[in-house]
């Protein structure tokens, strides 16, 4: 990186949050603070919800699925629209209309306070998990990049969305998400531009399509029945929804978003407009990838994306056995270059014979450098052990870094922080909003005013910011980062759906039946998680199942008794 | 701001004897008909003037996305 890309980078992401702060510095309202002040069109709810879900994991690691895996992770939204019409139609009424701060307020209204404090503390245990590994997640790839300060990083990244947050509480989060979003989208969408314009000249539409079909790229619907495979049409379908439908309609950095719209019919359309577009813009950032994958069949790829391993390959070029699988990785993805040539003329003469042998030949050949290289990863685990980062997520940055010219550099790694910075306001203000409604006003000072609970809420969203930053310093990396954010979710969100579907669904239940099924629940996904070795996707469904299933149970059992003992008592 | 949710609907007016039976009505509790959806409102747009419509045209969309997303699939086969 160089000036002009500190310049945009800096510029951009300080000129958000102060124009944030500025717009929003005089909440001094519970209410404007916790919910807006109420003038929040459809367009930005929607802006907003997108902007919490997607974070810069979303857009440093989705490319890198894409390159390696192909169109398959996009299953994992196909419950997006199911979920989200089911919350319009029956969560966002219900919340509106009692006028909640949070979605656990209705808990305490449908069933018992012991259920709603069950559901809150759910939620602000993995969400305060995950805010940390949110912020770290994007730190530890663009520190590893740049040679950046990791703790500096997180350090001041962090305090930056502290500060504008417990300004300007949820109105500061909608304002800044607004213009991150179109900080991000206009650097996703250059990006893409120049990568398209970096593409062979003689390579086709239809020649890029069949390329990346050839090589099993565009497998985008898996219909497998497998339990274990992560990503098929069934675990996006049922799994997908049971996940989707826990985070937008339970979890409160989600719930807090869309209830701040001014009417139901804000809310409900920002609501339908993620519905639309989600599947879509996952599917886009996705095909990044694909055309990045083949971009790197027409240009050296280097053997490793992950910045780690590349670093150690060229520290230790002396390394006799690692510079053999370098070399032999090199010869390979010279072949199918030269094999994808052929089949490119072939094609274009029309001779399909020659075409197919030669596609043939370029994917024996790629195929073979895969081999190269993982046999190279296995060499490198046993000399860093520590470096367990996923080459997912260093492919998109390192053609950035490589291939875009600076500024559209500096852009782009703006993209990466406004994506951060804006799923990790929308955690803290819930958070906060969160501790302070469902905790502090309820069990620690109930005859707290509203002035005392704006007051309350600033500090616990700075010392949330202050545990994520800490939990972010001290995170080690587990397997891919956009797959452990998912994980963490997945097995506290199904417990938490639970709670919410019997409320709506099942009216027989009472409070005490849903707290201990919940529990119980809660306990199962654990130990089920520990022992089984299925997609996380269905773990949602598991616990959702579990909850609504235990909870009947013991509704039943408790229900006989109190009739036996009414029976008694008359 | 709430005019399409019937405030009004809030107290307890349960048609879930369950409830009712439990005296949790009373308690101030949600109950029976609280719980129910309300898709009277109109959306205000050109076209989709209904939620039902609206709820329509979204599964409509992600079906054409399902359909385009398989023939990639099979392109890619």
């Amino acid at each position: 990186m160089n000036w002009l890309d500190y310049v945009v980078l800096i510029g951009s992401i300080l000129g958000i949050a102060g124009y944030g702060i500025w717009q929003t510095r005089f909440r001094t309202n519970l209410h404007d603070y916790l919910k807006g002040t109420g003038h929040t069109p459809w367009f930005a709810i929607g802006i907003s919800v997108m902007a919490t879900q997607a974070s810069a994991i979303t857009f440093l690691s989705t490319p890198g699925q894409g390159y390696l895996g192909g169109l398959s992770f996009v299953q994992v939204y196909f419950g997006v629209p199911i979920a989200l019409i089911i919350i319009a139609m029956f969560f966002l009424p219900m919340f509106q209309k009692l006028d909640v701060y949070t979605a656990y307020e209705f808990l305490e209204k449908r069933f018992d306070g012991k259920t709603r404090s069950l559901g809150a503390a759910l939620f602000l245990l993995q969400r305060g998990l995950g805010a940390g590994l949110t912020i770290y997640a994007p730190a530890i790839v663009m520190t590893t990049v740049f040679g950046w300060p990791l703790n500096a990083t997180i350090i001041s990244a962090g305090l930056l969305v502290i500060i504008y947050t417990v300004i300007g509480g949820s109105d500061a989060v909608t304002v800044t998400q607004k213009y991150q979003m179109a900080i991000i989208f206009a650097g996703m969408a250059t990006a893409t531009w120049l990568l398209i314009s970096k593409l062979p000249a003689n390579l086709e539409f239809a020649d890029t399509l069949k390329l990346a079909g050839g090589f099993h790229k565009l497998n985008a619907v898996n219909f497998s029945s497998s339990l274990n495979q992560r990503y098929t049409l069934w675990s996006g379908l049922f799994g997908g929804t049971f996940l989707m439908l826990s985070y937008f309609g339970t979890d409160q950095s989600q719930v807090q978003r869309y209830i701040s719209g001014s009417s139901l019919r804000e809310s409900r359309l920002g609501l339908l407009f993620n519905a639309v577009l989600k599947i879509p813009m996952q599917f886009f950032i996705l095909l990044i990838g694909v055309l990045i994958f083949v971009f790197y069949q027409f240009q050296p790829p280097p053997m490793f994306f992950d910045a780690t391993s590349r670093h150690y390959m060229e520290s230790h070029k002396t390394d006799a056995k690692l510079s053999a699988f370098e070399s032999e990785f090199n010869s390979a993805q010279t072949e199918v270059r030269a094999q994808l040539e052929n089949w490119l003329d072939s094609r274009h003469k029309g001779d399909q014979s020659s075409a197919n042998s030669a596609f043939v030949a370029a994917a024996l050949a790629e195929q073979r450098g895969e081999n190269i290289r993982a046999a190279a990863a296995k060499e490198l685990a046993v000399k860093i052990p520590d470096a367990k980062a996923n080459d997912a997520d260093y492919v998109f940055i390192t053609f950035i870094l490589q291939e875009l010219p600076h500024g559209v550099i500096g852009l782009l790694v703006a993209a990466f922080f406004a994506a951060a910075l804006s799923s990790k306001a929308a955690e803290l203000n819930a958070l906060g909003t969160s501790t302070t409604i469902d905790f502090y006003r309820r069990l620690i000072k109930r005859d707290a005013s509203d002035a005392d609970c704006l007051t309350a809420t600033k500090w616990f969203t700075a010392i949330w910011g202050a545990i994520a930053i800490t939990v972010a310093l001290y995170a080690r990396l587990a397997e891919n980062l956009i797959q452990a954010v998912n994980i963490l979710g997945s097995i506290f969100y199904g417990v938490m759906l639970g709670l919410f579907l019997v409320a709506f669904f099942i009216r027989r239940v009472e409070g005490n039946a849903i707290f201990w099924g919940a529990l119980v629940a809660q306990i199962l996904v654990f130990i089920l998680y520990f022992t089984l070795s299925i997609s996380y996707l269905w773990y949602p469904l598991i616990g959702c199942a579990a909850c609504v299933l235990f909870s009947l149970v013991l509704q039943s059992i408790t229900g006989k008794k109190q009739e036996s003992l009414k029976g008694y008592a008359s | 701001m709430k005019n399409n949710t019937g405030d009004g609907d809030q107290e307890a007016k349960s048609d879930d004897g369950a409830l009712a039976s439990a005296g949790t009505g009373a308690a101030g509790l949600l109950t029976g008909s609280d719980l129910c959806p309300e898709t009277k409102t109109e959306t205000g747009l050109p076209y989709l003037t209904t939620w039902n419509t609206a709820y329509i045209f979204v599964a409509c969309t992600f079906c054409l996305w399902l359909a385009l997303l398989i023939a990639l699939t099979e392109l890619s086969a």
